[in-house]
């Protein structure tokens, strides 16, 4: 079983593969319709927001984890993300595809890591860390706590130090748009 | 005919969803269910991006409450401006609904 974090909602969402593959997709076709800046972040997140809760629902319903016909049926349910009438910014970007709406250049590196500040405890460093190698943000933070002690305190000078290097980012949706585009860029 | 009449419905979505706002502070999924009750179905595929565009066009305003289950909710409501739209939308939808029944005779 596969687990993938929505905006808004703490933990993550129990899903088969599949399912999450559509989902990923399905917000990777949102993040592209919506064009980037601050108002298509906001978009995207109210509607991971929205999807969570459908998901909530659908697992209340007793399933271990979102099977990919449910996810699909969800994502149908959500509808496609139009950007609407007036958005000309982003109906200008949305047919040409994901990477030449971008802003940043594709197949430029991103640093090694960024650190997120919607949803942080602290310096946003785990949620960032978490984002980066797809890991559930509440076990890399159990961890961080656990090594803190067993380190006696040494891995809090290393975050501090790290506060200082590390660039950062505004939402956890945007540092995974960069990451897939990233990646995307660095394939021939 | 469907069709013809979503196609009405699409251009009616702003001013139905700043009704729905009217002297009520609304979060997205209770506007959603509003306007299925109406049997003016909208996606939330639809109806978050016009909404942020509303926001940012300055027609509503938001405040974040807590919600008795999953996270914190973001419950929309009319600005002054927001109001004064939906007056002029309303006017401008009764005399088109006039119009439409008296033209011609």
């Amino acid at each position: 079983m596969d687990h993938i974090a929505l905006s808004g909602h703490s933990g993550a969402f129990p899903v088969t593969a599949p399912a999450k593959r559509l989902l990923v997709s399905y917000l990777a076709d949102a993040r592209s319709a919506v064009g980037s800046g601050p108002d298509g972040d906001e978009t995207v997140r109210d509607i991971e927001m929205a999807i969570g809760d459908r998901l909530r629902a659908e697992l209340d319903g007793g399933p271990a984890g979102v099977e990919e016909a449910a996810m699909a049926r969800i994502l149908a349910e959500t509808g496609p993300v139009e950007p609407g009438p007036d958005s000309a910014s982003a109906t200008g970007a949305a047919p040409s595809g994901p990477a030449a709406s971008a802003p940043r250049a594709p197949g430029r590196s991103l640093p090694w890591l960024y650190r997120i500040d919607e949803g942080k405890w602290f310096g946003g460093l785990c949620l960032g860390l978490a984002t980066r190698s797809d890991l559930r943000v509440d076990w890399v933070r159990v961890f961080a706590i656990v090594f803190l002690f067993v380190t006696s305190g040494l891995l809090g000078v290393a975050y501090l130090i790290a506060l200082l290097f590390v660039p950062r980012m505004e939402t956890v949706e945007e540092y995974r748009a960069a990451l897939e585009e990233s990646r995307r860029g660095h394939r021939p | 005919m469907e069709a013809k009449f979503a196609a009405l419905r699409r251009g009616m979505l702003e001013p139905v969803v700043l009704a729905a706002l009217d002297g009520e502070s609304r979060y997205a999924g209770e506007i959603a269910q509003l306007l299925r009750d109406a049997e003016f179905p909208v996606q939330d595929g639809t109806l978050h991006p016009l909404l942020n565009r509303l926001r940012r066009e300055g027609l509503l305003t938001h405040e974040w409450r807590e919600s008795p289950s999953g996270p914190p909710r973001k419950y929309l409501s009319l600005s002054a401006e927001g109001r004064t739209q939906l007056t002029l939308f309303r006017d401008y939808f009764r005399s088109l609904a006039t119009m439409i029944d008296s033209i011609g005779h």
